[in-house]
């Protein structure tokens, strides 16, 4: 088997079985919420769903290194898979139980009546209801799993355990072979047209939405409850696991000066990013008919570290231009197809439903805006700047790429200490995480939505 | 001879108050009527148990049954829409108040076409819900209703989303059905003059309390609580 052909058989592999591992997880998590909505753990847990979303990627795998490397080989293909499946479920979980609001209540009580047991309710009420969401989220999974970068470039890298986004930034920066580069950038190509084409045949995205959402019928399940604090562990065993240890290696942390500049360069991009992507992703929303599949689709189908490599080719002829431009059209296809699905549901309720009065009013679109969008849509509206915020903040793929080898920004820098310096890697980590949630909060406490949920 | 008995019944949700007593004679039929937010669903809820009241007694003859699970009371609940399970065919769905693996031997076989001959839908028994009309949706809903064998039938609002003709017909199959099988009902309707002729006996409710209870035809001709009156237009 050449190098080629062995990088497309693991990334294949890699993704089909964390998807095969991931998605009954998060539904069995998702399902124990459900059924026991009305229990306080539960309710946190829900909250807490959202979390790894706005958790950056190389703090998480930190800590599952911290939490896993005694335990198993963790830079291993179990190791890569362990990682999505602990980092993906709870994802799984969040869009599964969105899917559990459309079931209709009658039918839980029609069960109750009817006295079905546990699995005939999820065989005969739960299931066939569900399944379209099951398929649609495997295959968001199974996309993600596919353009995993940051995971594999952490757990995985070199020639046995590399994906086709890792190999192909390895041949740029680690082999300098930019033929090679170039080889998988070809395939990648081709990857990414495969998947839009299935996407397309299948209908696999989630295009649609629905408002009639409907509260969780009142259900009651002791013998789920594990899986509500096995749910608790996989979010927050990792950040535990670097935030106590990092407490005691901040101060040497905080006395290195590439921390402060690099803090100055992340929080200045990520500043800008935030109001530039929220502004984009509405504008983009606006006008759903023309960017919304295409752009809802982006991140999964054309992976960050594909244009990155599309991008670093253009700035081999236009070294001119700076690296902070690629930086930031890098992390807007990041940023811009998480921002836009937030967006998009609350944005189409509002103009089904208030649509053809704003129409029949003749409000311009200034003040329509300003007396009804704006007034409407302020939590949204926040949660897609703090998630601009944030997830520039904590991004490492961009960096990977473009970051500047003398100030390289936190997540860079976050990576060159997990490998030469772990022990101030944490206190790097534990400001990084930080920073995150309070970038992800600060547009919810200035606009007064008080959004602490991180489900948007 | 007494059927369904609340007693002192109480129930509160945020700023919402049930506070009642009531008797249902066995094989009764019995006409709840309020404006939306009266309390209506509520009770119905509470009757069958997917909601449990804060005081007071739920009996149905000398059986206690305010803490029983919904599955364990001797009722059935049927609502406006969502009676059937959309991917279920209407055997499949009436079969489904027999056993849930839905195997049959013969004796049940033989019991389930009995009832979808009863309610008029043998000849459909292989669709699915959606290519049913909103009647015969009902007619099935009931039908499942009947295999359970259970005494007491309490239907909130089913002929809402009917036109009159079939609203007329559903009741008067109602009528026969709960005759024929000594069914004690309890309905929850928005048009009482509609509904009157089947219900020997009306309850109105406003506020979570009632307010009238009688008669159907006297309280529709001779209303004497203002509520009562404001809606029905007197």
């Amino acid at each position: 088997m050449t190098y080629v052909s062995y990088v497309m058989w693991f990334t294949i592999k890699q993704a089909v079985l964390s998807t095969f591992l991931t998605i009954p997880l998060g539904v069995l998590i998702a399902r124990a919420i459900v059924w026991n909505h009305t229990w306080g753990p539960a309710r946190l847990c829900l909250k807490l769903l959202g979390l790894p979303l706005i958790t950056p990627a190389l703090v998480g795998i930190l800590g599952f290194i911290v939490l896993f490397g005694d335990i198993f080989n963790v830079f291993s293909l179990s190791g890569i898979i362990t990682a999505h499946v602990v980092f993906s479920s709870p994802f799984v979980a969040l869009f599964m139980i969105n899917a559990w609001r459309l079931i209709p209540e009658e039918h839980y009580k029609l069960a109750a009546q009817l006295q079905l047991s546990s699995f005939y309710i999820f065989y005969y009420v739960e299931l066939p209801q569900l399944r379209k969401a099951l398929f649609e989220v495997s295959w968001i999974c199974f996309c993600l799993f596919l353009n995993s970068f940051t995971t594999v470039m952490v757990l995985g890298g070199g020639p046995q355990k590399t994906t086709l986004c890792v190999a192909l930034y390895q041949s740029l920066f680690f082999l300098y072979n930019p033929e090679q580069g170039f080889h998988f950038a070809e395939l990648q190509l081709l990857l990414t047209l495969s998947l839009a084409a299935a996407t397309f045949i299948f209908k696999a995205l989630p295009g649609g939405y629905s408002l009639k959402v409907q509260t969780f019928p009142n259900l009651v399940s002791s013998s789920q409850k594990p899986f509500i604090w096995l749910g608790f562990g996989l979010i927050l065993f990792p950040l535990f696991v670097v935030i106590v240890p990092s407490l005691s290696a901040l101060s040497q942390a905080l006395h290195n000066p590439l921390l402060w500049q690099s803090f100055i360069k992340s929080l200045t991009l990520s500043l800008l990013l935030g109001p530039l992507s929220a502004f984009l992703t509405f504008i983009f929303v606006r006008h759903e008919m023309f960017f919304g599949k295409p752009l809802a689709s982006l991140y999964l189908l054309v992976p960050p570290a594909f244009i990155g490599a599309l991008l670093f080719y253009l700035s081999l002829n236009m070294p001119k231009v700076s690296s902070d431009v690629y930086l930031t059209i890098v992390q807007l296809f990041i940023i811009l197809p998480f921002s836009f699905r937030v967006l998009q549901g609350p944005y189409m309720a509002l103009k089904s439903t208030y649509g053809p009065t704003v129409a029949s009013l003749g409000l311009s679109s200034f003040q329509r805006l300003r007396l009804i969008e704006w007034p409407l849509l302020k939590k949204p509206l926040a949660t897609i700047l703090g998630l601009g915020f944030a997830l520039s903040f904590g991004d490492f793929q961009s960096l990977a790429f473009f970051a500047h080898p003398e100030i390289p920004g936190l997540s860079s820098l976050l990576y060159q200490q997990m490998t030469l310096h772990f022990d101030e890697s944490m206190g790097t980590a534990l400001i990084l995480l930080t920073l995150c949630y309070f970038l992800y909060q600060l547009p919810h406490w200035i606009l007064k939505t008080y959004d602490r949920t991180y489900t948007s | 001879m007494t059927g369904l008995t609340l007693h002192n019944l109480f129930f509160q949700r945020e700023d919402f108050v049930l506070d009642l007593s009531l008797t249902l004679p066995k094989g009764s039929k019995t006409l709840l009527v309020g404006a939306s937010g009266a309390g209506k669903s509520t009770l119905l809820s509470l009757i069958s148990g997917f909601l449990t009241p804060q005081m007071g007694t739920i009996l149905w003859r000398e059986t206690d049954l305010t803490r029983l699970p919904p599955q364990n009371r001797p009722l059935t609940l049927l609502f406006q829409d969502n009676n059937l399970f959309p991917h279920l065919r209407v055997r499949e769905n009436v079969g489904l108040g027999l056993k849930p693996s839905l195997n049959f031997n013969k004796e049940e076989k033989d019991r389930l076409y009995f009832i979808l001959e009863k309610v008029g839908i043998s000849s459909l028994m292989d669709r699915y819900p959606h290519e049913l009309s909103g009647g015969e949706r009902q007619r099935a809903a009931l039908a499942r209703s009947l295999l359970r064998k259970t005494p007491l039938l309490l239907l909130d609002e089913p002929l809402g989303p009917l036109g009159p003709g079939l609203r007329k017909e559903m009741l008067v199959l109602l009528a026969a059905i709960a005759e024929e099988f000594n069914l004690t009902l309890l309905l929850t309707t928005h048009q009482p003059d509609e509904a009157a002729y089947l219900a020997d006996r009306m309850v109105f409710l406003e506020g979570g309390k009632i307010v009238e209870e009688g008669d159907p035809t006297s309280l529709l001709t001779e209303p004497s609580h203002p509520f009562l009156k404001a809606y029905l237009g007197c």
